[in-house]
């Protein structure tokens, strides 16, 4: 029997080719995007976690000191004390890389003979051919880790040159971390190894350490050393650095859930779309089945093993093409990852097994609940009205109203958990993902009274053409509702997420444009400038305030510093009038006594993001520990930074001074009259330092511009993941338009009998695939704006806490709705060439 | 038989006319080499089994198809020699199809899909659907004019396919087995009004049947077996 049945099913299927390619492409592409982008995900994920272990080891705890780090004396003080056996010193910092463009790499600055228990790739490297004392004996090496050294194409022997706070160094590479790359840790990782003493000179950190790594192995011994520290240096357990740069990307995958989760849910629709046709197709098969004896349960079993042998193929093929993709993927999110937040290489993708599970589930466990619907409708009708396609239009019909209520109610959910105050990415997702659904399920109804409204209209009652063209859409809304609702999502998703990223760059043209008011700044090339014991020194200041031209300066200093809450992200800012009025606020305190308090009061100002992510309000204390000791400062008011989602508490640089020791400056903003010039200022500004450091001089324009590059660079992946999304709705309503004139061949037929010239049937054709583009695009306008709405004011709200006015771009909506028609006319064409082609008396014959 | 050139006296003349389908490089000949000539206003039954090939001369004489071989004169015009558009302007204009299987466009009402052929002819320009409401009269189905094909009866939606193929007034109408999907009385209720309609206005009819019944309305009877016509009757 069972033998039997699959002759039928593999028969069937072999007479709709194009059906079935189509069903297993809907199926693949679904796959596919999900897939890959669970695979990036995951990639980046593991590369941050082997890099963050490739730095922490087996470290326990770090000592860690104030924003110019450690003394090195510290570290031969902990030696001498017994206390604590196994602890090394650590220089680390992300270093340039000058003869690679946007390359940089983490310069780990380690004792050689105190290394061992740390690093495991150490102890290949103690027990391997590579003498690391070399390091010692021989300054300016450097080990390097084999990833790194194949893909900057350099040999043993070769040299690196970095840049770091305005200090250049060359390295000598003289070993390979793993030779064999049999470190996993290591195999994202663009790590350079060399002696402590190498580092401090490369970094211009003589005598200094960024912390001391220690194994601990009771709190006993914690408590001791914590005790001998005092307040010069704070223990802290590793976990809270990994942690740290987990924390840092967190809220970046999240977004990319949300692009992804809207990627899926158009190719769920892609994969119901196609399934649905298959099974709907072939209902006069199934009732003639059931005609001659056929139970339910066998027809189900039937379609059944039908939908999971084509979702297996088609998952398959949409896990290779998932590899494939993820590897372009990995490339981007790697870029911005680099840009930022941590230095790293995503250079091949992890194929993890749950992310190809999750790829499995969703082809061959969405394929058959797919069928089930169809499925369910052909087993219940009695085997006659199994047959007739006018009783599942009719079907169809009736349940567009229960798919329009239903639709009601996703929305009400949708908006209820909008209302609930709470700050989780997961219910705002939610409730975007049930919004969205919402639509879709209110989508064939929606295009029925668009339907009814057109043939209302004076245009369409004259013309029998049109009115064809109009009620051919209604007829068939087992197909055609569906290829709507898929396009719908697809082009909404364009509008939406084109109109978030458009706001946030205009929030970010905004701010920049208002927070750079300085003519020119002066930073330290090759980054850096903010880790400890770097940046410029603030002696330079008097002799750049006397170059002629000079009106006024501000400076500015990046740093980390040990909170109550882990370290936070701290900038010290010496401003002026000019520089004030660059701040925007939330609730717009009084600046006056605003200004006084942040100079004179040691209050505090947090940007949006850390008051969202650590919960702070005005008026509430956040505790720093200082360079005598923990310490709370006053939150003033909160204002509008989009540089780093993690966020930044604003200090003044007189509390600053007061309560840490530490003189460097990272940057500084120079106003310039009308007789300034910057070249003046490049030529003496060597001179006024009177060192070998460097510093560069680069105008307001010039940041604007590199930042929005970067802006630009980040959501690269967003356009690609929309573009995905387009090109699966495409396929969707392709296959669509393409059933849905195959089963109106006969019809067509009778036309072309009665005299209805070919070019007259591509006009119906056309005219009703218009109907569906203009309906999906006219449904995804608003569909799509508020979909905007919920990305920029909840999404990006609960993932970063930034707020920011959306921008109605109508071009941004033009366009969604000119893609929406122009993917419809195109999925038309052939199917339209088509059935202008067919002889009349063939197609009845066939039929 | 070689087909002549000159055109016929007839309304419509098939000579020598062969029509092949092929299944690979096999070719199978439905019609082989059929002489046949009609005259204006008759009633002509095609009769023969299934398979004998009546639907496919029908085609070929209504323009759907065109033959492998052979002639088909139409007024004396070749019919069998035009191209894709010209068939389809022709068929719009001069055959009106009555097909087994109704063929009403479901998303059409009964009164467009009867404004079909007189919206491709140019003939909806003045008060046309007076002239849909008086055909729905005579076929006493005025109440339907509002009504989609899948509201009717296989009788109803017969009797519309009818009005449908004469509405535009063509010189032949051609109809396929029009009562193989009814029962006894709707078949001749329908054949009736077929007949009144098409003898009351002088067009010529065009049938292929199963049914003996027919035989005694029709001015002649041909029939034809293997692709060949073997019977030529008038009738009494």
């Amino acid at each position: 029997m069972i033998a039997v049945l699959a002759r039928v099913s593999y028969r069937s299927l072999l007479r709709h080719p194009w059906q079935v390619l189509l069903a297993a492409l809907g199926v693949a592409l679904g796959v596919a995007v999900v897939t890959a982008v669970d695979l990036t995900k995951a990639s980046a994920r593991q590369s941050l976690a082997d890099a963050s272990a490739s730095i922490v080891g087996r470290t326990t705890h770090q000592i860690v000191g104030g924003p110019r780090g450690l003394d090195e004396a510290l570290y031969a003080k902990l030696r001498r004390s017994g206390v604590v056996r196994e602890i090394a010193p650590v220089i680390e910092a992300s270093a340039r890389l000058l003869d690679h463009e946007r390359q940089s790499l983490r310069l780990l600055g380690v004792d050689p003979i105190a290394e061992a228990p740390f690093r495991g790739y150490w102890a290949r490297i103690q027990g391997g051919s590579i003498d690391a004392s070399r390091l010692i004996t021989q300054p300016g090496t450097a080990l390097v880790s084999r990833a790194m050294l194949d893909r900057l194409g350099i040999p043993l022997g070769g040299k690196l040159r970095i840049a770091h706070a305005g200090q250049a160094a060359v390295l000598e590479v003289i070993g390979v971390l793993d030779p064999h790359g049999q470190h996993p840790a290591l195999a994202g990782t663009e790590l350079a190894v060399v002696d402590i003493a190498t580092a401090q000179e490369a970094l211009g950190m003589i005598g200094r350490l960024t912390r001391i790594d220690a194994i601990l192995e009771s709190p006993r011994q914690a408590a001791q050393l914590r005790h001998l520290l005092g307040v010069n240096a704070e223990l802290i357990p590793s976990e809270a650095q990994t942690e740290a740069v987990a924390e840092m990307t967190a809220a970046f995958h999240a977004n990319l859930t949300a692009l992804s989760l809207l990627a899926l849910l158009v190719g769920l629709f892609l994969i119901y779309n196609s399934q649905t046709f298959l099974v709907v197709q072939r209902r006069g098969e199934f009732g003639i089945l059931r005609a001659l004896g056929l139970r339910r349960r066998q027809l189900a079993l039937l379609i059944g093993m039908e939908a999971v042998a084509l979702g297996l193929i088609g998952t398959l093929a949409g896990l290779v093409m998932g590899v494939v993709l993820a590897q372009g993927l990995v490339g981007l999110v790697g870029q911005t990852i680099n840009d930022l937040y941590y230095t790293l290489s995503l250079g091949a993708v992890t194929v993890d097994s749950s992310s190809l599970g999750k790829g499995v589930l969703l082809g061959v466990g969405g394929s058959a609940c797919a069928a089930a619907f169809p499925a369910r409708e052909a087993m219940q009708v009695a085997p006659r009205a199994a047959m007739s396609r006018a009783d599942l239009e009719k079907r169809v019909s009736g349940s567009v109203r229960w798919a329009f209520q239903g639709g009601l109610v996703s929305l009400g959910l949708g908006a209820g958990l909008l209302l609930l105050p709470s700050k989780a990415i997961e219910v705002g997702l939610t409730s975007l993902f049930l919004i969205v659904m919402s639509f879709a399920l209110m989508s064939p109804a929606l295009t029925v009274a668009l339907a009814g409204a057109l043939l209302r209209m004076g245009i369409v009652r004259k013309s029998i053409a049109l009115r064809l063209a109009v009620r051919g859409v209604t007829a068939s809304l087992s197909r055609t509702g569906v290829a709507v609702a898929a396009l719908m999502l697809a082009v909404s998703h364009v509008i939406g997420v084109g109109l978030m990223v458009g706001s946030f760059r205009s929030s970010v043209v905004d701010w920049l444009t208002m927070a750079l008011q300085a003519e020119y700044y002066i930073s330290v090339p090759g980054g850096g400038g903010s880790e400890a014991g770097t940046g410029l020194s603030k002696a330079m200041l008097p002799a750049i305030a006397a170059i002629e031209g000079v009106n006024g300066l501000s400076h500015v200093r990046y740093t980390r510093v040990v909170s109550a809450r882990g370290i936070d992200a701290v900038t010290v800012y010496q401003l002026n009038e000019r520089a004030r009025k660059g701040f925007r606020f939330r609730e717009n305190p009084q600046p006056a006594t605003l200004w006084q308090r942040f100079e004179q009061a040691q209050a505090v100002l947090v940007s949006e993001s850390y008051a969202f992510h650590h919960a702070v309000e005005p008026g509430d204390a956040v505790s720093l520990r200082t360079d005598s000791g923990y310490r709370d400062f006053l939150v003033a008011a909160i204002y509008q930074n989009y540089a780093s989602d993690r966020g930044t508490i604003a200090m003044s640089r007189t509390t600053y001074d007061r309560y840490w020791n530490d003189p460097a400056v990272s940057g500084i903003g120079v106003y310039a009259g009308p007789r300034f010039d910057p070249d003046k200022l490049r030529h003496l500004l060597p001179k006024i330092m009177g060192s070998e450091a460097r510093a560069e001089v680069v105008s307001n324009h010039r940041i604007l511009e590199e930042s929005l590059r970067v802006f630009d660079r980040t959501f690269t992946i967003t356009k690609v993941l929309q573009w995905l999304a387009g090109i699966i709705a495409f396929v969707g309503v392709f296959s669509a338009l393409l059933a849905v004139q195959l089963e109106r061949a006969r019809q067509l037929g009778i036309l072309k009998a009665i005299g209805v010239t070919p070019r007259q049937i591509y006009g119906v054709v056309v005219g009703e695939t218009a109907l569906i583009g203009g309906a999906a695009g006219l449904l995804a306008v608003p569909v799509g704006i508020l979909l905007g709405v919920l990305l920029v004011a909840v999404i990006n709200r609960r993932s970063f806490g930034w707020t920011m006015a959306l921008e109605l771009d109508p071009g941004v909506v033009c366009a969604g709705f000119l893609t929406a028609l122009a993917a419809a006319l195109i999925a038309g064409i052939y199917p339209a060439a088509r059935m202008a082609r067919a002889q009349p008396a063939q197609v009845l014959r066939q039929e | 038989m070689s087909p002549r050139s000159s055109p016929p006296a007839a309304l419509i003349a098939a000579r020598g006319v062969t029509k092949s389908y092929f299944d690979g490089a096999r070719a199978h000949a439905v019609l082989a080499g059929v002489d046949v000539e009609i005259r204006a206003g008759e009633f002509v039954v095609i009769l023969g089994r299934s398979g004998s090939g009546k639907s496919t001369l029908l085609n070929l004489i209504g323009a759907m198809d065109t033959p492998t071989d052979g002639q088909i004169w139409f007024g004396g015009q070749r019919i069998d020699s035009l191209g894709e558009e010209s068939r389809t302007l022709f068929r719009r204009q001069h055959v009106g199809f009555v097909f087994q299987a109704y063929n009403l466009i479901p998303t059409l009402t009964v009164a467009e899909n009867l404004m079909l052929p007189l919206a491709l002819n140019k003939l909806d320009r003045d008060s046309p659907y007076a002239r849909v409401r008086y055909f729905l009269a005579q076929l006493d189905m005025a109440d339907k004019f509002e009504s989609f094909p899948e509201q009717l009866s296989g009788g109803e939606q017969q009797r519309v396919a009818i009005a449908r193929a004469l509405i535009h007034k063509p010189t032949l109408v051609i109809a396929d087995e029009p009562t193989g999907n009814l029962d006894l009385d709707t078949g001749r209720q329908v054949l009736g009004l077929l007949d009144r309609l098409t003898r009351a206005e002088g067009r010529t009819l065009v049938m292929a049947t199963h049914s003996q019944e027919v035989i005694g309305m029709a001015d002649r009877v041909l029939t034809l077996s293997g692709g060949r016509l073997i019977a030529t009757e008038v009738a009494t």
